[in-house]
């Protein structure tokens, strides 16, 4: 996941000298990629990607890239499975498979809000161990939104914090929860958040804490990322007060790049800064540890919709869409990657299919038809 | 002959060993000689890069006195090399900096119709650099 570079694509497009095919619009040198890729042999044998419908909105989304992957002939099988977010835990077997085959995608699993029931989605992350969470918030041609040139990743620790699941009651009426900051974590994740911006030509990463109150638990987080800073003189590193960040992603979202944060300003910082750049819909995302990964809609993942939308069917598969063109990327096929987010980019910036949160009306599958519609 | 006619035609070609000498080098000559088209060698377990077509060519005397040699052809090498490895954030950079350098026309070797030196065109390239 640390190698998505969708703002150097848009220069190759517009500097390669690219022979325009009859089906592409006038003017656009999107129709052939010139870059050359050497694979080693037997890079084309099929992978096998566990797959988790989920709930609510989540088989009517999975169900549009399952569609697309088989319309690109992408060398990618589905091992299905049904979870559900009212299941105590996820099964053994799924987690069975996932360890086997290192990559799932996801929909949405429900999580019941107060109640006994932890989320299944958390359950997931730590189970695996998959303890960095990444958001990609960029504005999308043909979705103009109140901020041009938002491009911001968000790392986001997905293991401990204000998620540690650890509350009790002390006496009745009061509570205590618990949030855990430790070095390990908080120095892995600032890891990966510099590790990802040196990989992929990010100029900034900005911290984000509340260490002015919580001094012990953030001041860790940010003595840990202060450290790894040292080691990538050539990437600036600054710090941001959460509350001050929330206001300046809403005012001037230009000047963030990379973010790291801990669990829940993470959560807060990556539905934020997807919702100004074009919602929640479209922003791509996943999940990822040292032996997995796990993709799913960026941010608010664990989102399953309302009825009214699993009904009509109008769910909005382009998040899903994207991120699985990050999966294809994951497991080392460019070439597939960048064909399925060209077409994405297409419908979008054609305008004609667009379910109702970008302000349209169509349907998931008329989407997803245009998608294919629009491949290469 | 159809290479040199209407070469358009032609997409993933693969021959015996001598035909595809023979057909590469054709090839690159007609796209913009084979100081400039990247390519390399991969097997099983390792990967050789280097220039594409032509790839025994050590030049002559004269390009190696005044260091004129053309470097294009290995630079794109090197980025498929950088893809190889899966860096390719950074084999996009090196690619978009050298056609940059192409496109713009400035620093060509003498084999493009210029007549720059090796350094002058690998100077180009890092100041296109993202």
């Amino acid at each position: 996941m640390a190698r998505r570079t969708p703002s150097l694509l848009r220069h190759l497009f517009r500097d390669a000298a690219g022979i325009v095919s009859p089906r592409s619009p006038r003017g656009r040198a999107e129709a052939r990629r010139f870059v050359t890729y050497m694979p080693r042999p037997g890079d084309g044998a099929p992978r096998r990607v566990t797959l988790i419908p989920g709930d609510g909105i989540g088989p009517l989304v999975t169900g549009a890239v399952q569609q697309v992957m088989e319309a690109m002939h992408a060398p990618v099988y589905f091992e299905a499975y049904e979870v559900h977010g009212d299941m105590t835990t996820v099964p053994a077997e799924v987690i069975e498979s996932i360890r086997r085959n290192k990559v799932c995608l996801k929909g949405g699993l429900r999580t019941p809000v107060g109640g006994g029931v932890s989320s299944l989605n958390v359950q997931l992350r730590k189970e695996l161990d998959l303890y960095a969470s990444l958001v990609h918030c960029f504005n999308l041609q043909g979705l103009p939104t109140r901020h041009e040139r938002v491009d911001i990743v968000v790392i986001r620790e997905n293991t401990e914090g204000e998620y540690s699941g650890l509350e009790h009651e002390v006496v009745p009426g009061v509570v205590e929860s618990l949030k855990v900051i430790t070095k390990f974590c908080s120095e892995r994740i600032a890891k990966y958040a510099f590790e990802y911006a040196y990989l992929n030509n990010r100029k900034t990463v900005t911290a984000v804490h509340k260490a002015n109150i919580m001094k012990l638990a953030d001041g860790l987080f940010l003595e840990s990322c202060r450290e790894v800073a040292k080691k990538y003189p050539g990437i600036k590193y600054n710090e941001i007060i959460v509350d001050n960040c929330c206001m300046q992603l809403v005012s001037k979202p230009e000047q963030f790049d990379v973010m790291v944060t801990p669990n829940l300003y993470g959560n807060l910082v990556a539905n934020t800064a997807a919702g100004i750049a074009g919602g929640t819909g479209v922003m791509p995302g996943g999940n990822v540890g040292q032996d997995h990964a796990v993709f799913e809609q960026g941010a608010s993942a664990g989102n399953v919709g309302n009825e009214k939308i699993v009904e009509q069917k109008k769910a909005n598969p382009v998040a899903l869409l994207l991120s699985s063109a990050m999966m294809l990327r994951h497991l080392q096929f460019p070439s597939f990657a960048d064909r399925l987010e060209t077409a994405v980019r297409r419908v979008i910036a054609e305008g004609k299919y667009r379910t109702k949160d970008l302000g349209g009306s169509s349907t998931t599958q008329e989407v997803v038809d245009a998608v294919i519609a629009k491949l290469d | 002959m159809q290479l040199v006619s209407k070469p358009e035609q032609f997409d993933v070609m693969v021959t015996p060993n001598l035909y595809g000498n023979l057909v590469a080098n054709t090839a690159a000559g007609i796209a913009g000689g084979t100081g400039v088209m990247p390519g390399g060698n991969v097997g099983q377990d390792h990967a050789v890069f280097e220039q594409g077509a032509s790839a025994g060519n050590v030049g002559n005397e004269k390009i190696v006195e005044q260091k004129k040699a053309n470097p294009v052809a290995l630079l794109l090498s090197s980025a498929m090399m950088l893809r190889h490895l899966q860096f390719p954030s950074f084999a996009d950079r090196l690619e978009t900096a050298v056609r940059r350098v192409i496109a713009e026309g400035k620093y060509r070797t003498k084999d493009l119709g210029g007549s720059s030196t090796t350094q002058e065109v690998v100077d180009a390239v890092i100041a296109k650099l993202d």
